[in-house]
């Protein structure tokens, strides 16, 4: 096995769960969900070569599983700041949070949802978002800010 | 507000870990099947249509084909001789060939004497399969 090989193989081993668990916001279920991460994992490791590199491996396969859960929903295309739906994830477990991810918009939510679903880093989420670190972190501030007033008793910020 | 936000969704996370390497791996080589599956089926169609376009009984003629008249035979079988001198001659002075065995079977009709032309010449082919896997061919034309 190649160099890539090894490093699609840890990827995997290490952040399965994270990847499952964030499309399954996508697919609706965890059946669904991990059946698109082992696609997803299959096609980066089919087409490794295609990888450049310079980029994070991460965000690279992430978008390739991305992919491959829009097709498991019959869809082709969308971007995944659309199709991430806080319902489709056991919103029994926790409707106060699930309310307020729904009051997010989309391209917030996304960010969330890689941040605490899939363990992303800042530049993980750059790389899968196509923007810079910091339009990262300043989106991820005002969705906590959003969140938090959702979410504590007193509404504020706990930073 | 991290831990906040940490705690609420700890519960909506399933920590089950129901991974499988092997079948990563296993789906990674589909793609090569489906390349094989395609040309299997490409194959397949192209047999099927070559009747149409006037080609299957010359497909046909390359396995039922009646053996090829005696001059083409002896043609033939000269050059095997020829062949099997000149590779006993390099295996002689330590070369190496690795088509050393491609000798030829006897040759067998490849092309049809519907072939004819306006002229009234017709022309007849010879395939001749290698072992090696290679092929030869010979043309012959005959006058009415």
């Amino acid at each position: 096995m190649d160099e890539r090989a090894r490093a699609i193989e840890e990827l995997y081993r290490e952040r399965y769960v994270g990847f499952r668990n964030a499309l399954a916001t996508v697919t609706g279920s965890n059946e669904t969900a991990r059946d698109a991460v082992q696609e997803g994992f299959a096609r980066a490791l089919a087409c490794r070569k295609q990888f450049r590199g310079d980029g994070s491996l991460a965000a690279w396969v992430w978008r390739i599983a991305l992919r491959a859960a829009l097709q498991a929903r019959g869809e082709h295309r969308g971007s995944a700041a659309e199709v991430m739906d806080p319902q489709l994830v056991a919103p029994e477990r926790n409707p106060a949070l699930t309310a307020a991810l729904a009051t997010l918009p989309p391209r917030r939510r996304l960010m969330v949802f890689l941040r605490y679903f899939a363990d992303f880093s800042y530049a993980e989420i750059a790389a899968a978002c196509e923007v810079s670190e910091g339009t990262v972190a300043a989106t991820l501030a005002q969705a906590h800010q959003s969140l938090a007033a959702s979410l504590s008793p007193e509404g504020a910020m706990h930073d | 507000m991290t831990d906040l936000l940490e705690k609420h969704f700890a519960p909506l996370r399933n920590p089950s870990n129901d991974s499988d390497w092997l079948d990563v791996r296993r789906r990674a080589r589909r793609p090569w099947r489906r390349a094989v599956l395609v040309a299997v089926v490409a194959a397949t169609v192209a047999l099927l249509v070559a009747p149409a376009f006037g080609v299957g009984g010359r497909v046909l003629d390359l396995i039922q084909g009646k053996p090829a008249p005696p001059p083409v035979q002896t043609s033939f079988v000269g050059g095997n001789a020829a062949r099997q001198q000149r590779f006993a001659f390099a295996a002689a002075a330590g070369l190496a060939l690795h088509d050393r065995f491609r000798l030829l079977f006897l040759a067998r009709r490849a092309a049809s004497p519907r072939s004819r032309r306006r002229t009234g010449r017709s022309i007849s082919g010879w395939h001749q399969p290698r072992t090696g896997g290679t092929a030869g061919s010979s043309k012959r034309e005959t006058r009415p």
